[in-house]
């Protein structure tokens, strides 16, 4: 039973985490930095 | 003639005319260095290049070498 | 129908604040493909039906530098339905001169004075009015900061698109340029609509190339070139810019008054010590020391201690009150839920050593972003370009490379973007492919884990790591420079420097999160993802033919190891030859964190803390400290992770140069690090072999690069300062 439970939430982690990452490449955010950049957009310094 | 690289810090000099060509000239034309305006030399980098200067009221920073292709009075 | 509204201005001008402030937590951030440098868009807060588009900071529509293409590109082609010129009010002047070009476009302008703020403080006024009047469109006074008056600004933008009024030049050139004008205006083709006329006309006057290959049908013009460059003893590109400059002299005086006269501002007072010049280097000397040292030894140690052996460790103490590590926690919890064994296994030895062994390291990373993110916004950056271009220059960069390097501290991928602020193609092909070896906030564990597990935390390896880094950008630079690729004449270097300010605490703290919540966000994702395959691969295998779960003693025969042990070899002369150290060099192309991922369920760290032994013990006795080193320099200088390398080829925007890049980081990481873990074997244990006389011939052959080659080139090429942007690689030739 707690094999079923624990395994359970392992899968739904790792199908969050699939998920995030394809919503991410979708949306033209690098996985890297998080950005492209949403504030800085590599002008960092400006 | 002389170029504001020859000038000295704590001067301010005249453009009179600008020498060179393509890029290099429109982009300092384009940072506001054009015949007739006011440019005082504020100071020179620690190891001697590149230098500052104040020009329409900015800091700008430029390699001597392109100081040179600046003729000033 | 949806508008669309276009931010442009000058570097520095706040667009970006503006950006933020308009369009709010309701971003999406774009990436369009095929062009190099992307605009950012948003929605206006509050209307569904506004985008908002952020192009890059320019200084003028010429067709000399990337960012200035594309944004031009963009509000030709595209036109978007109002342009947002934004305009630094205490730069006023020079501002400007982009305004004449942007009112020539024949799109609805409005112009935003924004940093009235600081102007009021400085005693200025500046004449909205009078100014309106002068350029021919509405003009609203804003501090993107503070936040005035930008609703009103965004509210007359989306007024003004929806009547099309559109920008007519009030701006007139000395008669005698307008005359020519005129006639080139007659002379376009009927392609091209009548309020983009004047625009097309300029830029065919300027023998803007790139203008013309987008024209169907290019009228000659020559004889009105020769006519008016004759008349004026000068380039017609120069003409038109200076006629620009002469008019927004002629009205600056209306529209600007200044209040204080000349007194030095608090800028020019810091900037009397920081860039003076005997104290420029050590202060610039301490500052780099302080930035590594506080976040890598002293408040960062601290920190990744407490959540290496605390949190993630046996447990550590609130207020007197034990807590047990997050380990002992989810062990207890899964033996009490009972749960299997493997997913037992897979749960504390995969995802609880993997992630936990990076998720260790976020404190350390977010004192460097702090750093990072006020270095960034107060203004020093600029001047550390400025005082260390005379250096950079001998080594074929440019001062401006220094920011993409300091940027690259915290992530190579910004820091490779960053790299576009370079004008000269050879000095941002040099930057973008030497970026990386400054190691970033991921290598900062690999550096951490090699430092603690083998040299019992001793202060050197950090910095030296850095060391190590800025000596192979310094190498390159000195050794590229001579290929036939990289030859010429140093480019020219022309930068602003923009006034100090003090960054807003929620600026930094905002930059320090976002930069920590996307390394957080990783190991959430692709590192979790990793350290299940790398788990999975290394604890299932075939024992005696037969495929099952293994035991810890038996994770030499797993599929892992198979595979590992297939490339494995390669490293030998590295000094690192077994297939646990291979596969975590591997896996750190995923992303530099999972090396140290890897090493966590490889070594099973979680295991032995449990224990309460030494955490890093069990690597330490599986490498000598010189081959470790060796490993560490490997992973340093060889090439980055997929985003990263994802930066690199967008930015160069081609395959060879691309591969050329990656080929030649790991080329020199494999020679360099051979030349480590060789002689130090060599002076260590006086041992002597075939590989140690490979890698004396590597080394030399290095020197050769580095010394000799450049001699030869130096008689017969003396370094000369130049002031043209051309290729000379037919002299160079000849020279060699």
């Amino acid at each position: 039973m707690g094999t079923i439970i624990v395994g359970g939430i392992v899968l739904c982690l790792t199908a969050a985490a699939i998920g995030s990452m394809i919503h991410d490449k979708k949306n033209g955010k690098s996985i890297q930095c998080g950005g492209d950049c949403k504030h800085c957009g590599g002008h960092c310094g400006q | 003639m002389k170029t504001l690289k020859d000038v000295s810090c704590g001067e301010t000099v005249k453009v009179t005319k600008l020498t060179g060509e393509g890029p290099v000239k429109r982009r300092i034309m384009d940072m506001g260095i054009t015949k007739g305006v006011d440019i005082f030399v504020r100071k020179v980098a620690p190891l001697g290049d590149p230098i500052e200067v104040m020009v329409r009221g900015y800091e700008l920073s430029l390699r001597k070498a392109d100081a040179e292709m600046i003729s000033v009075e | 129908m949806s508008i669309k509204i276009a931010l442009a201005g000058n570097p520095n001008c706040g667009k970006t604040t503006l950006f933020n402030a308009l369009t709010g937590s309701n971003q999406f951030v774009g990436n369009w493909p095929g062009v190099t440098v992307e605009k950012k868009e948003g929605k206006l807060k509050g209307h569904k039906d506004v985008i908002i588009m952020d192009l890059p900071g320019i200084y003028s529509l010429s067709p000399y530098t990337l960012e200035e293409v594309v944004a031009r590109n963009y509000l030709i082609g595209e036109r978007p339905d109002a342009i947002l010129n934004i305009v630094d009010g205490t730069n006023i002047e020079r501002n400007l001169y982009l305004s004449t070009q942007l009112m020539e476009l024949g799109i609805p302008v409005i112009m935003a004075v924004n940093m009235m703020d600081i102007v009021e403080k400085n005693g200025d006024r500046i004449h909205i009015d009078r100014l309106s009047k002068k350029l021919g469109c509405e003009v609203v006074e804003i501090s993107a900061l503070k936040g005035t008056g930008i609703e009103k600004a965004a509210q007359k933008a989306i007024t003004l698109a929806n009547q099309k009024n559109i920008a007519i030049p009030v701006h007139k050139f000395a008669p005698e340029v307008e005359s020519v004008l005129d006639v080139v205006e007659q002379k376009l083709g009927s392609d091209i609509v009548k309020e983009q006329k004047r625009f097309f006309a300029i830029k065919l006057l300027e023998k803007d190339d790139k203008i013309q290959s987008q024209m169907k049908l290019v009228p000659d013009i020559s004889k009105e070139i020769e006519q008016i460059e004759k008349l004026f003893d000068d380039d017609t590109e120069s003409i038109i810019t200076n006629e620009r400059y002469v008019y927004i002299s002629s009205i600056i005086g209306e529209c600007y008054t200044k209040g204080r006269k000349d007194s030095l501002t608090i800028s020019d007072k810091i900037d009397r010590i920081v860039t003076n010049r005997i104290l420029a280097l050590p202060i610039f000397a301490v500052v780099m020391f302080i930035v590594y040292y506080v976040s890598v030894t002293t408040v960062g140690t601290w920190a990744t201690d407490w959540a290496n052996d605390g949190l993630f460790g046996e447990g550590w103490s609130l207020f007197g009150l034990e807590v047990p590590g997050i380990p002992i926690l989810l062990d207890s919890a899964l033996t009490a839920i009972g749960c299997a064994d493997w997913l037992h296994g897979l749960i504390l030895d995969g995802i609880v050593a993997g992630v936990g062994a990076v998720l260790g390291f976020v404190p350390q990373m977010l004192v460097l972003f702090i750093f990072l993110a006020f270095l960034e916004a107060c203004g020093y950056m600029a001047r550390v370009a400025f005082i260390m271009d005379r250096i950079f220059r001998k080594f074929g960069l440019s001062g401006k490379s220094f920011i993409p390097m300091l940027i690259g501290t915290g992530c190579g991928v910004p820091g490779v973007m960053a790299s576009r602020t370079i004008e000269n193609d050879r000095d941002r092909k040099m930057t973008i492919m030497t970026t990386t070896f400054i190691p970033c906030g991921a290598k900062l564990p690999i550096i951490a884990l090699i430092a603690g597990a083998l040299f019992g935390g001793a202060w050197w390896v950090a910095p030296s790591a850095y060391f190590v880094g800025i000596a192979a950008i310094i190498c390159s630079g000195i050794i590229l420079k001579k290929t036939k690729m990289f030859a010429g004449d140093p480019a020219p270097f022309v930068m602003e420097l923009p006034s100090y300010h003090m960054p807003t605490v929620g600026n930094v703290l905002r930059s320090m999160w976002e930069r920590g919540w996307s390394f957080i966000k990783k190991a959430g994702t692709i590192i979790l993802l990793s350290t299940i395959v790398v788990w999975f691969t290394t604890f299932f295998g075939w024992v005696d033919g037969q495929f099952r779960m293994l035991e810890d003693m038996e994770i030499d025969h797993s599929i892992l190891a198979s595979i590992g042990s297939l490339v494995s070899w390669i490293f030998i002369p590295l000094g690192w030859g077994d297939w646990k150290s291979a596969v975590a060099a591997i896996t750190g192309l995923v992303a530099k964190e999972n090396v140290v991922g890897t090493f966590g369920i490889l070594f099973g760290f979680a295991e032995v803390a449990e224990d309460g032994t030494e955490i890093w013990g069990t690597l330490a006795g599986s490498m000598t400290a010189i081959a470790a080193y060796s490993f560490l320099v490997f992973n340093l200088l060889c090439a980055p992770c997929f985003a990263a390398m994802g930066a690199i080829k967008r930015e160069m925007n081609n395959a060879k140069w691309f591969w050329f890049a990656i080929g030649y980081q790991t080329a020199l990481a494999y020679v360099v690090s051979m030349c480590v873990y060789q002689f130090g074997t060599l002076f260590t244990t006086g041992s002597f072999g075939i590989l140690t006389v490979v890698a004396l011939l590597f080394f030399l052959g290095f020197i050769y690069l580095l010394f000799f080659l450049g001699f030869i080139y130096l008689l017969f090429r003396p370094y000369k300062e130049s002031s043209s942007l051309k290729l000379d690689t037919k002299n160079f030739a000849r020279a060699k």
